[in-house]
């Protein structure tokens, strides 16, 4: 049967997905995590917003030219730097920018990063960390 | 009405399994529909402070406490996160309702009051104590003193809804049904 598209055209036109994904770090476990997600708009607008397995929101990032917010129940920051507010929230610089094209099986390069794209027809990508040091593979489950 | 429906469940009913289906409905973005995630599984409990949600559909995610730990596997990420069960999934309202030894233990984290009955059920308003914290509100539906739906909007507008269904009371549960062994080669992570 035909599977459901990963990705959706919300009705505004914007790009978007819904996955989980796993950030398994290789000293600090405790900067390793998993979460739900929802990510949408592109690499200059867009929005980012990470679940518990139950549903409930655990924080919501969003960001446009020259400005960027994190929303959590404890905590609203504002930064104009994402990445700063992506360490912020998850103690690691993810490449949440280069995520538009890999999503889109677009090997956007990313220094320090290997992503691994063979899979993504699957609704899968596996990117890992070289450096900086500890090295990491982030993991990334889109939903049918 | 509610708060006996309640009652009658946190102390009648020490143990349970059940299905359950969780429709997650998150705000609309302007010009949006809002978007709707739906997923189902099994659900079981044993008081005080055993529970499993084994999500089957659209992925499969088990989640266990066993009275100490959290964890949590998700098979397409063959990963596994541990966390300490007093962390924040062991507060949230189906953890605390289907594990919280007694009703004092619920009222140290909500006020609770009867609301009125609807689509055939008794109904609890459960008003979070913590005022900066996740959820903003939760309303638990009973038939009888059989757990039937929970009803959770958080602080960010999302609305959680689990509908139990084919609820056994005071089942015989196996021993081990809240004992957690990571699977061979999956990776663990300790949050």
């Amino acid at each position: 049967c035909a599977q459901p598209p990963l990705r959706e055209h919300a009705m505004s036109g914007e790009d978007s997905w819904s996955g989980r994904l796993g950030l398994q770090v290789d000293e600090g476990t405790d900067k390793s995590f998993s979460a739900g997600f929802d990510l949408s708009g592109n690499a200059d607008r867009g929005s980012l917003t990470l679940y518990n397995p139950l549903g409930n929101v655990m924080a919501t990032l969003r960001w446009s030219p020259g400005v960027a917010s994190l929303d959590s129940p404890d905590q609203q920051l504002e930064s104009d730097s994402l990445s700063a507010l992506v360490v912020q929230l998850t103690g690691n610089d993810l490449p949440i920018q280069a995520l538009f094209g890999w999503l889109k099986g677009v090997d956007v390069k990313v220094t320090g990063w290997e992503a691994d794209l063979s899979r993504i027809d699957s609704g899968r990508i596996v990117a890992t960390r070289f450096s900086p040091l500890p090295g990491a593979v982030l993991r990334i489950v889109l939903n049918r | 009405d509610g708060l006996q429906s309640l009652e009658g469940f946190m102390k009648g009913v020490a143990s349970g399994r059940s299905e359950f289906t969780q429709t997650v409905t998150s705000p609309p973005k302007e010009g949006q529909q809002p978007r709707v995630k739906t997923s189902s599984g099994s659900f079981e409990f044993r008081r005080p402070g055993l529970f499993k949600f084994v999500y089957q559909k659209p992925f499969e995610q088990t989640i266990v406490a066993d009275g100490k730990t959290l964890w949590l596997y998700d098979a397409d990420l063959n990963q596994v996160t541990q966390r300490s069960q007093a962390q924040a999934l062991g507060s949230t309202p189906a953890a605390l309702l289907a594990s919280a030894p007694d009703l004092s233990a619920l009222k140290a984290d909500f006020n609770l009051a009867s609301a009125p009955d609807q689509d055939g059920l008794q109904w609890v308003e459960a008003a979070p104590k913590a005022k900066d914290g996740q959820l903003k509100s939760v309303r638990v539906g009973f038939a009888g003193d059989r757990l039937a739906v929970l009803d959770i909007m958080d602080s960010f507008g999302q609305r959680s809804q689990l509908k139990f269904s084919n609820m056994q009371v005071n089942p015989q549960l196996p021993a081990d049904t809240f004992q957690f062994k990571p699977p061979a080669g999956a990776d663990v992570v300790k949050q």
